[in-house]
Parts: C-alpha cells; structure tokens; sequence
C-alpha cells in the first residue's frame, strides 16, 4: 500500500455527480441535468479535519458520499492514497470499507430501531469477520462504548431508549469498531441540542487525537466547522468557491458568497449585534438544474460585472494558503478586512459585517 | 395600563403512559405592546408548549392546562369560549411555525390563504382583500406579488414559504404575533433575510412578537428581553444586554459556553454542560439542573428555587446566583 506520508489521503480531481432529470415512464426521456457537484478539485490530508459548508444544495453531501463510494462520479476521479477508486477490485473495496467510515446527522433514523447497541456496534465487526466469537466481540463494543462516552451497561439498551446524545455516541462506535483512519462526518451534531452538541463536537476532537484521525466534516453550522476544522472549504452550487486555513479564512474571507455567509452567522451578544449593520445577501440559492451562466454566484453578488456573468472564475491562489475562485479579488479584498475584525478581537464589533449589498428580491 | 400578555403561574402537564408529567411549571412572562420578547430553551423545555397554550392549541387530552392566568389585552384567553378564542387567533395573534409546508395547505393558492383570513376577520371584499395581499407580499420581500398569488405552496422556497407565513400572521394588522424556531430549518442567509423582515415590519407596524427558539445567537440582536426556560420552569428572565452581559444561571451561562462563536479567538475548547436534560417523569428533587451544575450545594435538591430579583428586571432561578456573579465581576 502506498501510505507515504505525503500523499494525501484523498485526492478529488475534477470531480463531477451529475443527476438526469427524466420525464416520462414507458419512454424515458432526459430533459435536464442536475449538477449536484460540478468539476471540485480537494485534497484531503492525512489526520487533517477539512471543513466542508455550504447550504442547502450546494453538493457538500453528494461530495461525501462520493468519497464513500455510496454514489459513482459522473466524471474525474477520486484518489484514495494516490490510487483511483474506479479501479478497485473487491479485495481492494473491501479493504477501503474498513478504512473508511461515516457518522450521519440524525442518530435515530441511522440506527436499526430493532438491533441493541450491542449487535449495532458489533456488526461491522461480524461482517468483516473481526470478532466471530461473541464474546470477543461484546468485549470490543464495551472497549468502543466506553472510548465513546458511554456507559458499558448500555449494551442490551435499544435506539429508542437513548437519548439523543447517546444515540450519536452509539453511532461514533459503529463507526470506529473498524479501526478506520476517516470518517466523514455529515451534519453529525447538527440535530442535537446546543448542550448535548459541545459534547458530541468534544468528544471528535477527543478521538481525532487519540486515534489520528482524518475527518471530513461537512456542516452548515459556520460556527461549528470553524471551530473543529484546521481547513475549510466553501461550497455553492456544485463548486468550491474558496478553501484555506480554517484562522484565515473567517479571519479573511475573500469570495463575496463566504463573505455573505459569515455577515449572516449572528454572534449571542446583543451589543455586538445591534450595533453591526445587517444586510443580508439578497436572493435565494438558483436551481442546481438550471445554473446561471458565468460565475454562478453572480445573480446575488454585490461585485458583479459584465465578466462575472459570462466566464466562470477558478479557483486562484491569495498569498500562501488560500484559494478562491472570483474574478474581482481584488475588489473583495476592500470589504474582508472588515469582516476579519470580528474574529480578530471580538472587540468593538464596530466592524461586524461585511458590506454586502441587498441584490435582488428583497 | 398593564401589558399586552401576561401569563402568570401557568402550568401543563400531559397524560403519558408513565402518569401525569409536567410540561411547563410556574411559568410567569409579560409582553408589552410591541415589545420583542424572546423564549428560548433546548427540545422539551417547555417553550413551544408556553406558546401553544397561549394560543389554547394544546391538544387536550392529553395536555391539560392545570393553573395559572393567561390575559391578553385584559382578556383572560384560558376562559375564552373557542369560537371567541378562534376569532383572536388570527386576527389579533399571529402564529408563524417552524415549518411553513405544514401550516400551509398544499391545495389552496397562496393569495387565497393570504386573503381568507382578511375576507373573514376584516369583513374585506375580494378586490380589497387581493390588493391588500399584493401590499403583504411586497412587504415581506417577495419578488412578483401578483404572479405568486396564483402560486401553491410546492412552487416556492422554503424561505418563500415562509415570507409567505409572515405576511399571513401580519395580515390582520394583530397586536402580537408568535413565532416558534421560524428560521430552524433555513439556510443562514435565509434566516437573516427572514428575521430581518419579520422584525423590520413588526416594529413598522407595531406589532409586539414572541419569539421561540433554542439559539441565543438570533435571539441577541432582536429580542428587548430574554426568557431562559429548562425542564419546563423560566430559569433566567430580564433585559437582553444584562442577560448576556451578566448572566445568572448557570444553565444560561452553560448555554453560551457551549456554542463556538465567530467573534472569539478560534481553539478555545468548549465548555459543554454534562450530562442530558432531565426525563420530565422523573424530575430530580429541588432544582431540576442541579445534577448538571457544578455550583450545586446540598440545598439544591431540597427545594426548586424561586426567581429572585438579580438587578432590576433581571430575574434567576438559582439559589447560589451571588457565586456564579462573583465569577464574572460587572
């Protein structure tokens, strides 16, 4: 296996998930195209936690699950320690499946309402052939409840007889019965309560150190990913529209979409917030089948022009560690200072929000 | 004159398989004319069954309403007969709901639902009724009223749907609308739109709004005073600044403590509560956070502790507030 320390763990290369919409039923006819992820290029590296946002639509989830090979690409590639997941055989499959692993959003509906904790956490186990015997096996899921948090009585309990917490902490065992070296983690602490939501974001870090983890931790929850993540990546549309170093990007963000996103993540301090100005980013996310032409931000961008709405921007380096893909940087770059303010010192909070303009609709 | 609402020592509980369990116990808050007042609370702290009683929507059985006074305008609400309630609803209170694809009908056109309540609590003509609607839509910021009137709700956002819901509960010119977690399952840039509409056009028109939610963060730059409820009682009440500026509750400081924010240093760790919220069969004895608050003493679990006045307005339910203060000095 080539685990050379310097390739990366992942590697996607223009990837491409596009959906066929269809009409008809005895003859199907293609009327359109949805391109949930549209030509991203990432590199996951080893034991890093990369943050992925966006909101709704925007692919984050299809990228994931792309990288667990749930769904095939419609095109690029995906690389997994430098060799193409399109070319795995079973052998090689089944050995990706043990290093590879994900904890989703909503623990009750992930879990076998019918299976105990005890045959949840274990059958990862028994289907790689792990820990046939059950009493080894029941000694591997205490090991993995109590590395999770969880009381080892737990055991014999069902889903429905957890809490919340609980149950998310019961899916983070499955998840580690294997041993894996990545888990993705997809909205895996947004349904939970702000109390129970700390622990469960503690308890990641927690493990990401003792057992060298890599993450991938996809989110809404701009707060949360700047929080856990050591880089983070910005989602719209299918395309990543800026990633960098999780300080420098909320410290200064550069693509006017992640500008609007943190000037609307309000901040629980009344006398921060009611003195920064507020003026939400106009207008509402296009239809991923039918996206505008150019930049695909560019309806709801208060620094378009005539260029924006005919060439689509790539992603170009700012200084060192820090990509974005907009044509007018240069501009941008007058109001993300302003934004960077709020990070910095959380002082004045005179400086909250980025100046982005109402565009269109409201 | 007294405020617009004042619930005063309201108690729920609900009829479950395990007896009769408390929902909301000794819950006392005001609103003054167009005041914004907020709720806020985690999943069962009794927020959203505070509202519903208020707008008597408790399914009951299994909910009953076991004490306390409801005024609303010097109407006592808990009294009303329900063609006298169904009548307020509407048209002096607004609600707007998480969730607008539920609380709207699928099968009526938008201008339709928007001019039903008009046409019926107003006594307004068709036309009238329809111009007026074309005025709401504008108002909450939606792109081509007209053409939308002959929209169902599938053809529009979930923001949309929700401008939609605002424009509804605002409809009747109402002196108080409710609004339980209304930007929860938006999008961010949503749910500043949103809020900023909804909160724009209460306070053009004066109307006083009760806002419910579990996220501190909305509440801060809306809401004139803050209401911090768990396992069912009011923990933590007062003016918005001086609560968060000083908060004396252990649970509402443990709140702030969980949630990473934007405007402090990244890599600080988080300061979770431990432990989960309580099951409402079995509340512990005296205070209901004590098994989760590191300032508990054994007097905790004698009594449940009563709101005592902090600072003028700013009201905490704990009996050891004076040593959480002492950690923060003013």
């Amino acid at each position: 296996m080539s685990g050379a320390a310097n390739t990366p763990l992942f590697e996607l290369r223009e990837l491409r998930r596009h959906y066929p919409i269809e009409r008809g039923i005895l003859f199907k006819r293609r009327i359109g195209v949805v391109r949930a992820v549209d030509g991203v290029d990432l590199v996951i590296r080893r034991r890093e936690t990369l943050g992925l946002v966006g909101e709704s639509g925007c692919g984050k989830s299809t990228l994931g699950r792309c990288i667990l090979r749930l769904e095939a690409p419609s095109g690029g590639r995906i690389l997994f320690e430098g060799e193409d997941l399109a070319g795995f055989d079973r052998t090689a499959e089944r050995r990706f499946r043990r290093r590879v692993q994900a904890v989703f959003q909503d623990p009750f509906s992930s879990l076998n309402p019918r299976m105990t904790v005890e045959e949840i956490v274990g059958e990862p186990l028994l289907v790689h052939g792990l820990a046939r015997e059950r009493r080894a096996r029941l000694r591997r899921v205490r090991e993995l409840l109590e590395l999770c948090g969880l009381p080892r009585q737990l055991v014999d309990r069902y889903p429905h007889e957890m809490s919340g917490g609980q149950r998310q902490r019961v899916g983070i065992a499955r998840a580690l019965a294997l041993e894996p070296e990545f888990v993705l983690c997809d909205e895996a602490v947004s349904a939970l309560d702000v109390s129970i939501q700390a622990q469960i974001i503690r308890l990641l870090e927690d493990l990401r150190e003792r057992l060298g983890l890599t993450y991938l931790f996809i989110a809404h929850d701009l707060s949360v990913v700047r929080h856990i993540s050591h880089r983070v990546a910005v989602m719209y549309l299918g395309r990543i529209v800026e990633i960098a170093d999780s300080e420098l990007l909320f410290a200064d963000p550069r693509h006017p979409y992640t500008q609007a996103l943190l000037s609307a993540v309000p901040v629980p301090d009344p006398e921060i917030e009611r003195r920064r100005p507020h003026r939400p980013v106009g207008g509402e996310i296009p239809n991923p089948a039918a996206p505008p032409a150019g930049c695909v931000f560019h309806p709801r961008c208060p620094f378009a022009e005539a260029r924006c709405r005919r060439e689509p921007p790539v992603l170009r380096p700012i200084g060192d560690r820090h990509e974005a893909a907009c044509h007018r940087l240069e501009e941008t770059a007058m109001a993300g200072p302003h934004s960077g303010d709020r990070v910095a010192d959380g002082g004045s909070g005179e400086d909250l929000a980025t100046p982005i303009s109402t565009g269109r609709a409201t | 004159m007294g405020s617009l609402l004042e619930i005063d020592g309201l108690e729920v509980t609900f009829a479950t398989e395990s007896g009769v369990v408390p929902a909301v116990s000794g819950v006392s808050l005001a609103i003054d004319r167009g005041e914004m007042v907020a709720l806020v609370g985690e999943s069962g702290s009794g927020k959203s069954v505070t509202a519903l009683a208020v707008l008597r929507l408790l399914p009951e059985p299994p909910a009953r309403v076991a004490a306390g006074r409801i005024l609303f305008d010097g109407i006592d609400l808990l009294r009303l007969d329900e063609e006298a309630m169904r009548r307020l609803r509407g048209r002096r209170i607004g609600m707007v709901f998480q969730e607008p694809m539920t609380s709207l009908n699928p099968l009526l056109s938008i201008g339709r639902q928007l001019t039903e309540a008009m046409v019926e609590h107003l006594g307004l003509g068709p036309g009238e009724a329809a111009r007026r609607a074309v005025a709401l839509l504008k108002a909450v910021g939606i792109p081509d009223p007209k053409g939308r009137l002959r929209q169902y709700p599938h053809q529009l956002s979930g923001g949309m749907r929700q401008r939609v819901m605002i424009a509804i509960a605002l409809s009747c010119e109402p002196d108080l609308v409710i609004a339980d977690e209304p930007t929860t399952a938006l999008d961010v840039t949503i749910q500043a739109q949103i809020l900023e509409v909804m909160q724009g056009l209460c306070a053009r028109l004066g109307v006083a709004l009760l806002l419910i939610t579990h996220n501190l963060a909305i509440v801060a730059r809306y809401a004139h005073r803050v209401n911090v409820m768990y396992a069912g009682r009011l923990v933590e009440s007062g003016e918005a600044v001086a609560l968060y500026r000083r908060p004396a509750h252990p649970y509402t400081v443990g709140l702030l403590e969980s949630v990473p924010r934007l405007d402090r240093p990244r890599g600080a760790p988080l300061e979770p509560i431990p432990g989960n919220p309580p099951d409402p069969a079995a509340l512990p004895a005296g205070c209901a956070f004590r098994p989760r608050c590191r300032l508990a003493r054994p007097h905790c679990g004698e009594r449940v502790p009563g709101p005592v006045e902090v600072e003028p307005g700013h009201r905490s339910a704990c009996f050891e507030y004076r040593r959480l203060l002492a950690e923060t000095p003013a």
